[in-house]
């Protein structure tokens, strides 16, 4: 009895910014309790900052998860010149060693 | 072919030239390492360690995969165990704690928003808007703090479980957690400033 009084007390009481970390967890497919998802979605109904915020995390995870191929190549950096001779050089003299 | 020839296939060699490796794939490499480790000379070395191990075992390389997806497939090792030796080093476990106590100014000490959300919306289906979001989103990334950076790397774009994620960066799976909550919060707010505040770009969206 005194978890569920716990429970409910959690729910009714949820603030902005616990709404929060429960929905990013569970967004990122962490474990949350019932009563972190129930206090999250009572609270995200009355407060519309936090839906717009549930909006944009979905939005952020969605094109993560998509768009994988995109996000893994790392920008526009280069090797320079020196350090791919480097390299050619360093596999050259193993293939040698190995042949 | 005879019955059960099937059964006995083995994966068939395909010649493969590592005198090209650096010049067709180093920078992919590169960029790829870069990304997760942050560090250039980290990065740099993981891909000579990689193409040295590509080299030893070049008789694996069966062309079921494209030449980059398999010396990709040997670099993330490589990687991920540099990750794993860093995770042990003083420092990065100082960087982590820092991660893990800073408390940022999105909420008031009583736990309310600090500025009310701006609504951004994207259409996905729209190739525009698509590339611009996703350009904004990879910027938001790679401005992240390291330890979220990587997690954000390892579990959502490399796709790693949470278990193997804990493992490689040395943190508790409660941790984890936190890292990946502040993370996308981290990201939320890059992206608002970028969306919402457009001329605060750099401009090359509009390249």
């Amino acid at each position: 009895m005194t978890r569920l009084a716990k429970a409910l007390w959690y729910v009714l009481t949820l603030r902005c910014e616990e709404a929060d970390r429960v929905r990013a967890v569970e967004n990122a497919g962490g474990e949350t309790a019932w009563s972190e998802r129930v206090g999250e979605r009572l609270h995200s109904s009355l407060c519309k900052s936090c839906r717009i915020a549930r909006r944009k995390l979905d939005a952020i995870t969605d094109a993560l998860h998509s768009n994988r191929d995109r996000f893994g190549s790392g920008g526009d950096a280069v090797l320079s010149d020196a350090a791919k001779d480097a390299m050619a050089e360093r596999l050259r003299v193993e293939q040698q060693k190995n042949s | 072919m005879a019955a059960g020839d099937a059964d006995n296939l083995q994966p068939t060699a395909v010649e493969t030239d590592p005198a090209q490796w650096v010049q067709r794939h180093g920078d992919l490499l590169y960029r790829y390492a870069l990304a997760r480790l942050g560090n250039a000379e980290d990065a740099h070395d993981a891909v000579q360690e990689a193409l040295l191990g590509a080299l030893r075992n070049a008789s694996t390389f069966d062309g079921r995969s494209s030449e980059s997806t398999w010396l990709v497939g040997i670099l993330r090792h490589k990687v991920y165990a540099q990750l794993r030796r860093r995770s042990r080093d003083a420092a990065e476990r100082a960087e982590l704690e820092a991660e893990l106590s800073q408390r940022g100014d999105t909420f008031t000490s009583e736990g309310y928003w600090t500025h009310t959300q701006l609504e951004w919306r994207v259409n996905m289906g729209d190739p525009t808007e698509r590339e611009e979001f996703l350009r904004a989103l990879d910027h938001a990334i790679s401005d992240l703090p390291p330890m979220m950076r990587r997690v954000v790397y390892l579990y959502d774009i490399d796709g790693l479980d949470a278990g193997a994620v804990s493992e490689i960066l040395g943190i508790s799976r409660g941790n984890l957690w936190v890292l990946a909550h502040r993370a996308r919060a981290r990201l939320r707010t890059l992206l608002d400033e970028r969306l919402t505040h457009p001329q605060n770009d750099t401009g090359d969206r509009n390249e």
